[in-house]
């Protein structure tokens, strides 16, 4: 397994591209940064040196953490990252229900606190992150997964974390993924029976400024001043 | 006809959406047996406005207006949270005076919250005396945030590398007499409830919730603390200056309604303290540091967790380079303390199903966004 | 019985004690210095017309877009007696929609609008607009000081 599978776009890059290049050269593409609804002066200047989550160094928790996982998964299952200073860890989807029951269940990082669970909508591929936390040994380190957005499915982890049901059931109904294992995948937030998931970046959003339905945008002849003089009785 | 032949079954009872003590619109399925909860199912998102969709339309500073109005009993915390973050990725350091301003104003604000909490839990055990008593205080709180941001609840008054104007002339003598007030009005709200005998026995024992089972749901905040679970985010991973202030984590052991409003009245008092310590230390200076003109962050992404009166406070902050950001997911301290409720209700009786639920204080327009 | 009296004492006292009520349309609390109400557009003695100028940036930053403006060629630039070369030509706030945020103030690039202390907009109609004349007189009002307060009043 190599880590140009962990990315669903990476079909593209020349295969044999070292994993380290890989790390380094993840600047997004300029199409991916584009948001559906962003307005065209949303293009930004050319980025002076490493943005500043690059730029601190890796802390003597995520060193260690980083070493432990690679000891316990191998060198090539997952893709090693750095955010601002924390370990940042993304694994294949098939992966993630057994890195999470280590992460919880091995003594030596007793993830125990879930913090939350996000998934993100890339255009090219979904993610899906964790943010564990170790109540005990205060160390803390992001898990990604990546599912293309054909087959959008991800294992759950209330298995592990009995705090991940509301948020795999948001995860579900916002972003259609499939959460494989889920006893209760029901809509939470939004109406049942209302088939869209808004968090998806191809779900329109009216941008500002223009009109929106159910929104009066014709001001008519009123003028308020003279209405409240008249005590509200025009 | 022999009574052993008769049979009980389970019924299925709802609550709400509207139930007035369900903080909210909130609604709960409860199975009961007699009096006795066996199972509860609860049903939320009648709030839900699509926060974080809506934040993907709005420039960097925008998305502030709407984190005001998801738990809107604390939206200096919730700026804070979301300011912390956008600072790291434009990689800008906020003025030592905005600092501080925003310490004293996210711990004022703290206690206006619990003061909310006090009151209304009060009002759920049938005294609607403690809500008066609370309501005075979060009064006088409310009139040094009306005068330093402009307004009572929506503030929007952080900005990136400071705040948006600086406090008012006489802000540190009047927030100090404000304070004494304040000090006094706690120690008159713990007379009232804390030893009152039929509050005890509504609360002692009630709802009670193990610290492994805390942790499993990602329970945070006092109702982590009052299972005996020292964890705060303002001493585990210092954010802003709380590494400068001296101020305890107040904790207790059983999980239950009573020790989650104990906790939280001692928090109040540390909140004071806090803010004490900030006002003598407060330098002068400007009140906004050194900004880019055009907030634009370099591609990245950041999680910050901060300390909201309610419990660990997250934003998850994606930008990939232009003027809005490419997500904001929030973490909502009461949306994983609300999972826990099913397993706190187990065996309460069904008019006690209304204090546990006070007694976690939830504000259903963060746990709905 | 002690306590008895003491309840007595009590509920004698403040039977002569002031009412803190205040009968609310009649008479209201002071407001803080900082209060935002309402935005208002602040005028130009000098040249007597409004500084803003209509150029739209407060319209397009407005989280709810409740301002609408629109610009027109300024006369009294070619008169000579002003330096605007473009003015107002309406600008209308909907009080019903304004959420009092401060973003329009914090974006206008010529110091034409500021918040003032005009909050209460309740009324029959369900969308209320405010044109340049109210505006104006809002903004007017707060500059002779009839609602601004030192903080010492507050509460
Ligand atoms: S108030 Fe300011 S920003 Fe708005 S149209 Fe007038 S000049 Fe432009
Ligand atoms: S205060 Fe805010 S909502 Fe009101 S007009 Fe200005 S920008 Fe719009």
């Amino acid at each position: 397994m190599t880590a140009e599978e962990l990315r669903p776009e990476a079909s593209k890059e020349p295969a044999s591209q070292p994993i380290a290049d890989e790390v380094k050269g993840e600047a997004p593409s300029a199409d991916a940064a584009q948001a559906p609804a962003a307005r065209p002066r949303a293009a930004g200047r050319a980025p002076a040196g490493p943005p500043p989550g690059q730029q601190a160094p890796p802390t003597a928790d995520a060193v260690k953490l980083e070493a432990i996982f690679k000891e316990i998964l191998g060198e090539q299952a997952m893709k090693v990252e750095y955010n601002f200073g924390e370990l940042v860890l993304t694994v294949l989807p098939e992966q993630i229900l057994e890195v999470c029951r280590i992460g919880r269940t091995d003594p030596r990082l007793d993830f125990n606190y879930l913090r939350s669970l996000s998934g993100v909508d890339y255009v090219t591929h979904f993610e899906v992150v964790y943010h564990l936390y170790s109540l005990d040994k205060l160390h803390k380190i992001t898990l990604k997964t990546r599912i293309s957005h054909e087959e959008p499915e991800v294992d759950s982890v209330i298995s592990v974390w009995s705090g991940a049901d509301w948020h795999e059931r948001e995860l579900a109904e916002m972003f259609d993924i499939n959460v494989k294992g889920h006893p209760n995948l029901v809509p939470l937030l939004l109406d049942e029976g209302v088939d869209e998931h808004p968090l998806l970046k191809s779900h329109p959003l009216v941008p500002m400024g223009e009109d929106r339905p159910g929104v009066i945008t014709d001001l008519g002849e009123s003028d308020w001043m003279g209405y409240r003089a008249s005590g509200g009785k025009e | 006809m022999a009574l052993d032949r008769l049979q009980t079954v389970d019924m299925t009872i709802n609550m709400g959406p509207q139930h007035p003590s369900t903080h909210g619109v909130f609604r709960m399925v409860l199975r009961v047996d007699g009096e006795r909860i066996l199972d509860c199912e609860p049903y939320i998102g009648y709030l839900h406005r699509g926060f974080e969709k809506l934040s993907e339309n709005e420039n960097y500073h925008t998305v502030l207006i709407h984190l005001d109005r998801t738990d809107y009993l604390a939206g200096f915390c919730n700026e804070m949270a979301y300011i912390i973050a956008l600072e790291k990725l434009l990689g800008v350091v906020p003025s030592e005076r905005a600092e501080y301003i925003r310490v004293i104003m996210c711990e004022l604000n703290r206690i206006a919250s619990h003061m909310m909490f006090y009151g209304a839990l009060g009002a759920d055990a049938g005294a609607l005396t403690p809500f008066l008593y609370a309501f005075r205080e979060r009064e006088r709180l409310q009139g040094l945030f009306e005068a330093v941001s402009g307004a009572r609840m929506m503030f929007f008054y952080f900005r990136a590398g400071g705040v948006r104007i600086d406090l008012p002339d006489g802000f540190i003598r009047e927030c100090r007499r404000v304070l004494d007030a304040v000090k006094f009005g706690i120690d008159e709200c713990d007379k009232l409830l804390t030893n009152n005998e039929v509050f005890i026995s509504r609360t002692k024992g009630i709802g009670a919730i193990s610290a492994a089972a805390a942790i499993d749901y990602g329970c945070s905040g006092p109702i982590l603390r009052a299972c005996g679970v020292k964890e705060d985010v303002r001493r585990s991973e210092p954010y802003s200056i709380y590494d400068r202030l001296d101020f305890d984590i107040p904790v207790a052991y059983s999980g239950d309604t009573y020790d989650r409003y104990v906790v939280r009245m001692e928090e109040m008092r540390q909140s004071i303290r806090i803010v004490e310590q900030c006002l003598d230390q407060i330098p002068d200076g400007p009140f906004m540091g050194k900004v880019p003109r055009f907030i634009r962050p370099e591609p990245g992404e950041v999680y910050v967790r901060t300390e909201n009166p309610r419990g660990d406070y997250g934003i998850y902050l994606i930008s990939r380079g232009g003027d809005y950001p490419y997500r904001v997911k929030l973490r909502s301290p009461c949306f994983c303390n609300l999972m826990a409720l099913r397993e706190m209700l187990k065996d309460c009786y069904i008019a006690d199903s209304v204090m546990v639920l006070g007694s976690l204080d939830i504000v259903l327009g963060e746990v709905d966004r | 019985m002690l306590g008895l009296i003491k309840g007595m004492i009590i509920t004698w006292k403040s039977n002569w004690r002031k009412p803190v009520t205040v009968q609310y349309p009649d008479e209201s609390l002071p407001l803080a210095p900082g209060y935002f109400g309402f935005p208002g557009l602040i005028y130009d003695h000098e040249v007597d017309e409004p500084f803003c100028v209509g150029c739209q940036v407060c319209a397009r930053y407005c989280p709810t877009d409740a301002i609408f403006v629109t610009m027109k060629d300024n006369p009294k630039f070619k008169e000579g007696t002003s330096k605007r070369r473009k003015i107002v030509d309406s600008f209308e706030l909907n009080i019903s929609r304004c959420i009092s945020c401060n973003i329009c103030v914090e974006v206008c690039n010529f110091d034409a609008i500021e918040m003032t202390d005009t909050f209460e907009a309740a009324g029959y109609h369900p969308d209320v607009v405010a044109g340049i004349p109210a505006l104006i007189e809002m903004s007017e009002k707060q500059r002779k000081g009839v609602l601004a307060r030192p903080l010492k009043e507050t509460r």
